[in-house]
């Protein structure tokens, strides 16, 4: 290829010409430089410019010229400036060193020959990835902090279901498709987890205000975050169909799950040892598009049966839910079924597809009250017990958890080798045994890994003990309730109960009516105003 | 058809089914052809092409052949649209079931919502129901929490901790610890290091077998073995077997009567009664090795053992009966704290370092290629390294960590003879390939020279510092300059060589298969010191200690020299 050929191609091609128009800004910026003193503003960093490139390349400019003696003290920045007759040749000296960047780099590129292709494949240009993750960290949060607001508005004040529906869509169009289901508030947990038990542990902005925010926003207004924010639930939401009403009883005994699951979350965590929650997320590989076949499967099938069944990942595991539940119960405002007062006309009985709707209850039991306060008393007296018993239970147990922290996996594999209990090594052994480490340091760590479990396996067998017998103990109290009411721990704040009842038939025909008048008024003022 | 529908909402109800009918069947079709094409992928994986791989393997062995390498391409290519193909068609496939579910469900959602039901309470409200289903859900709760704490002990108590309490504390030891074998003493196959060099030594220079002259003594072993002796505390151990099983001698040093015998396997054992010898190796013909503590030995059926001094079982290790057409001969070897077992196999061979009070395995290495030299450990000057051949390459490993420094591929065929070093030159050789002078330092490893003419089959090459003298199974023995690996002299003897020759003091001994023991100078011209025969064949690496040699005959030990 002739040079004038190159030269021709090279200033044809983009990438070329982006070159150029730097050129073309470097010599502006240094025809501005080259001003007379007097022209020129106090400092670089001060003159005023609508052009940032040159502002940017001021500032480049200033790194050189920090470095004369003859500097002043800018009294707006407190930094270094030179006066503006002296910068000339400086700057001079800067640009020619950044063209020599400029016109070096390009081609650094083809310092190596590229290779040739035979095909009609098209060597991709170098990219370089915009600094994207921390503006959507910040973004995120929000978007989020919105979404919250949006969900408690629409849930407590308008009592809106189309609101919250459309948040729904939202949510699992924004958090789940397009932010790929991450950062997430139930996996957050796990970061916090991690955080407070390591104390190096990285805990960005956006991570905790993920935790955070939902708990806040549930404390004083319920689970709205539930409704129509979090894309797990959003998108067993919008899969809802038809309902299948699951036994009380079974409810009750699968919504303990969610607490193991939470304990185990934290444990896994906390010891450094994996993120299970993000590990079994039912509906990231829907999210992503992406996953192996038995992921797909696993996804399809939690899909399959929210359709069926109301939200089975938020009622019989979500670990977060627990906390939310936590704060909700405690909530200053929550959605009510009635905007008024409950008539007891039973039409929002069923009106759940979750089943939080509790009916109203006398107190009144079919069996004896000793009876029942012989057993309340023996399940108070053996809480300690369960307590004590599912603390050891589960450290027995200790060595089976620290399986799951690579450490231990690795160490155990490593002594099944020695055995010979085991065919052949896996590349985890062999990486390791090149790396020089003894075994015995490798086993002292395990051993070490395998204590913090025992600790941690009690703590987690105690609260198991303390969650299935405050269970017992709340499952033998008689129930008292003079209306139908929402339980405030489970109720996701959907607003589908709301229609059921007729005293927010009536609300809503109020407010279609006094829409209908105001609009009316207008109407009628319009008329007088135009008669006028 | 519709009956609790209004007139105009029927429509809509009709548009809805339609196109959740469509919809559905959309979905379908799409998950199907995604199975199917999950399904064909497993079948053949294009990032996974055997053809190929074959073809580029048969590429690297002929570089040069054009239309192997187009071929290359060509396949290469295809696979790699399939690959692609295979992807988008994925990823498309997953888009397309994406938006037919969402249609599928908007229209569903819309048939639900024009087809909703009143509710219609029935019954009155009770409150004993409820309280049923509490007493339900607290029976089945308390049940499941009874499970869950049954099911915690049960499991606990079936699985099995593999780390278990305390264990790393005595794995290894320290360095410090460990008792090296005494200076008197052949530790290992081939002396100390099994370089076969003892430079101090000095040894018997004269014998005769048939008057008794200058034979210390000879005593009979009992069950035979291709196995050399070791000497350790005026202590000479051997090993040997036959049907009877497997055993492990211990002699006096001093008057060769046999201080105790320990039976390592007997015939009704499950490793042995399978074991089935081949007669170049038969029971025992890897060499014991010892560190002055405990001895260990291994037998062609895999068994390693570890005893002290006295006899007493430390530990045994089973590999399994080798996958080795000629059966197992890599003798041991230990270094510190470690006992070093090559033990090749034609599939899942494996160099390990073993900690020698426990036999735990604190290193290893996978040996992809078969060999039946055995390891020896080598000091650089900058660092020690292990040195091991196989039929392919030398390589060198950090004998504390089974880290490799360096290998270099120069053997070829069935690799018998191990390796030889002295003052940074390292000797490999075999028959069907060459010897190879490599020069070891700091560095690595560089080869110096090669040698093509006479060269082993068994026995081991001998470097002295300034010669290597090369032995051959058809009684060929030549001497190479150790610099330039120029052959400085050959001398033919009547018979082969199996045992490998050692370095004592300035002499060579090197036993032929007959059992005549050729000494002569190690220097640039044959000066023989005489040829003393034992009386019997032999195909065992004499051992030395104490001024004094001992050789092991196909039945007998001899001792050969003054008492001590
Ligand atoms: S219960 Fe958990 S998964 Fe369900 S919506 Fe609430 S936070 Fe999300
Ligand atoms: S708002 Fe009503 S329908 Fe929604 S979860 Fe709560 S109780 Fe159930």
């Amino acid at each position: 290829m002739s040079w004038s050929l190159f030269i021709k191609k090279r200033i044809d091609s983009k990438e070329w010409s982006a070159r150029l128009a730097l050129l073309r800004q470097l010599f502006a910026k240094h025809a501005l430089r080259s001003r007379p003193a007097s022209e020129a503003k106090t400092c670089a960093c001060h003159s005023e410019s609508a052009d940032s490139t040159q502002d940017k390349l001021r500032e480049q400019s200033q790194l050189v010229q920090v470095k004369k003696p003859e500097t002043l003290l800018c009294a707006q920045n407190d930094h270094s400036c030179s006066p503006q007759p002296s910068k000339k040749y400086l700057s001079l000296l800067a640009t020619t060193i950044l063209l020599l960047f400029i016109v070096g780099s390009h081609y650094a590129q083809d310092r190596f020959p590229r290779p040739e292709f035979e095909s009609q494949y098209q060597r991709p240009l170098t990219t370089t990835p915009s600094p994207q993750a921390h503006f959507f960290e910040i973004f995120d949060i929000f978007v989020l902090a919105g979404a919250l607001g949006l969900a408690s508005y629409f849930a407590l004040k308008k009592r809106s279901r189309r609101g919250i529906f459309w948040l729904t869509v939202f949510s699992a169009a924004y958090f789940g498709f397009y932010r790929n289901g991450c950062v997430c508030a139930v996996g957050s947990l796990q970061n916090v987890s991690a955080a407070l038990f390591y104390p190096g542990f990285l805990l960005p902005i956006g991570v905790i205000m993920f935790f955070v925010l939902p708990l806040i926003f549930a404390l004083f207004f319920g689970r709205t975050f539930c409704a129509g924010v979090c894309p797990l639930g959003s998108m067993q939401d919008l899969v809802m169909l038809k309902t299948v009403k699951i036994p009380r009883w079974l409810s009750e005994v699968l919504s303990l799950t969610p607490y193991l699951y939470l304990g185990f979350a934290v444990l896994f965590a906390a010891t450094g040892s994996a993120f299970i929650i993000c590990r079994y997320d039912p509906f990231i590989s829907i999210y992503r598009m992406t996953g192996d076949f038995s992921t797909m499967i696993y996804s399809l099938g939690f899909v399959g049966l929210s359709v069926f069944i109301g939200r089975p990942y938020c009622r019989f595991l979500c670990p977060y839910g627990v906390l939310l539940g936590w704060m909700s119960s405690l909530s200053k405002k929550h959605v009510t079924i009635t905007p008024d007062t409950c008539v007891q006309c039973r039409l929002c009985e069923d009106a759940c597809p979750f089943d939080y709707i509790d009916k109203p209850a006398s107190g009144k039991i079919p069996e004896p009250r000793a009876q029942n306060r012989k057993r309340l008393a023996m399940y108070v007296f053996m809480l300690p017990l369960m307590i004590l018993v599912g603390g050891y239970a589960l450290s027995r147990l200790d060595f089976v958890f620290a399986r799951l922290h690579p450490k231990v996996s690795l160490a155990e594999q490593i002594r099944q080798e020695e055995r010979g209990a085991v065919p052949r090594t896996s590349l985890e052994t062999q990486t390791f045994r090149t790396m020089g480490v003894p075994i015995e340091t490798l086993l002292e760590q395990a051993t070490e890994i395998e204590k913090r479990f025992h600790t941690g396996a009690w703590i987690l067998g105690a609260f198991f003990g303390l969650v299935f017998g405050l269970r017992l103990i709340r499952l033998s109290l008689p129930q008292f309730r003079i209306d139908y009411e929402i339980d405030r721990t489970g109720c996701y704040s959907c607003a589908r109960c709301f229609e059921s009842c007729p005293n927010e038939q009536v609300r809503l025909q109020n407010v279609k009516n006094a829409r209908f008048e105001r609009s009316g008024k207008e109407y009628l003022l319009h008329v007088a105003e135009s008669a006028n | 058809m519709w009956p609790n529908l209004q007139i105009d909402n029927r429509a809509l109800y009709g548009i809805a089914r339609g196109a959740a009918i469509v919809a559905a069947i959309f979905s379908l079709v799409v998950c199907v052809l995604m199975v199917t094409n999950y399904l064909q992928l497993r079948a053949f994986d294009p990032a996974k092409n055997a053809p190929l791989d074959t073809l580029i393997a048969q590429l690297r062995q002929n570089p040069d052949n054009d239309a192997l390498r187009e071929q290359v391409r060509v396949l290469d290519l295809v696979s790699r649209k399939a690959l692609f193909t295979n992807q988008w068609q994925l990823k498309t496939g997953a888009y397309l079931l994406l938006g037919g579910i969402i249609v599928l469900l908007v229209a569903l959602k819309t048939m639900d919502s024009l087809h909703e039901k009143l509710p219609m309470p029935e019954g009155n409200l009770d409150d004993s129901e409820s309280w049923l289903m509490s007493t339900k859900a607290r029976r089945w709760t308390a049940g499941v929490g009874i499970a869950l704490v049954g099911s915690s002990f049960v499991f606990a108590f079936l699985s099995y901790n593999e780390i278990g309490d305390g264990v790393g504390a005595d794995a290894a030891g320290s360095a410090k610890d460990a008792l090296v074998a005494g200076v008197n003493s052949w530790p290992h196959f081939r002396g100390p290091g099994g370089n076969g060099i003892a430079r101090d030594a000095t040894p018997p220079t004269s014998w005769d077998i048939d008057s008794g002259e200058g034979i210390a003594w000879k005593t009979a072993v009992p069950k035979p073995g291709f196995s050399s002796p070791v000497v350790c505390q005026k202590r000479v151990f051997l090993t040997g077997g036959d049907r009877d099983g497997l055993f492990i001698y211990a002699y006096d040093a001093q008057n060769g009567e046999m201080l105790w015998q320990f039976q390592v396997n007997a015939p009704d054992d499950e490793d042995f009664a399978a074991f089935r010898p081949y007669g170049d190796t038969g029971y025992a013909a890897p060499t014991m090795s010892t560190d002055g503590r405990y001895i260990f030995a291994i037998f062609g059926n895999g068994q390693l053992i570890c005893l002290d001094l006295d006899g007493n079982e430390i530990w045994r290790k089973g590999f399994g009966i080798p996958d080795n057409h000629y059966g197992h001969s890599s003798s041991l070897l230990t270094y510190e704290n470690l006992l070093i077992v090559q033990y090749d196999q034609a599939s899942e061979g494996r160099l390990l370092g073993l900690d020698v009070h426990t036999g735990n395995v604190i290193w290893r290495v996978n040996r992809e290629v078969i060999s039946w030299s055995s390891p020896i450990c080598v000091d650089t000057g900058e660092r020690s390294e292990l040195i091991v051949t196989n039929s392919l390459s030398v390589d060198s490993f950090d004998p504390k960590s089974g880290v490799r420094h360096w290998s270099i591929e120069c053997l070829g065929g069935e690799q018998g003879p191990s390796p030889a070093f002295a003052d940074g030159l390292l000797v490999v050789a075999n028959e069907s390939m060459q010897a190879s002078g490599i020069r070891v330092g700091a560095q690595g490893a560089e080869v110096a020279w090669e040698y093509l003419d006479e060269l082993p089959d068994a026995a081991s090459p001998l470097v002295t510092g300034q010669y290597v003298i090369i032995p051959t199974a058809y009684g060929m023995l030549v001497c190479l300059d150790a610099q330039t690996g120029e052959m400085l002299w050959d001398h033919k003897f009547d018979d082969g060589f199996v045992a490998s020759p050692v370095l004592l003091g300035n002499l060579i001994y090197a036993l032929d298969m007959a059992g005549v023991m050729h000494i002569f100078e190690a220097d640039s011209a044959y000066n023989s010191l005489g040829d003393f025969a034992i009386g019997e064949k032999s195909s065992c690496t004499p051992a030395y200690a104490d001024g004094m040699l001992f050789i092991r005959s196909e039945k007998s030990l001899i001792c050969i020299g003054e008492v001590q």
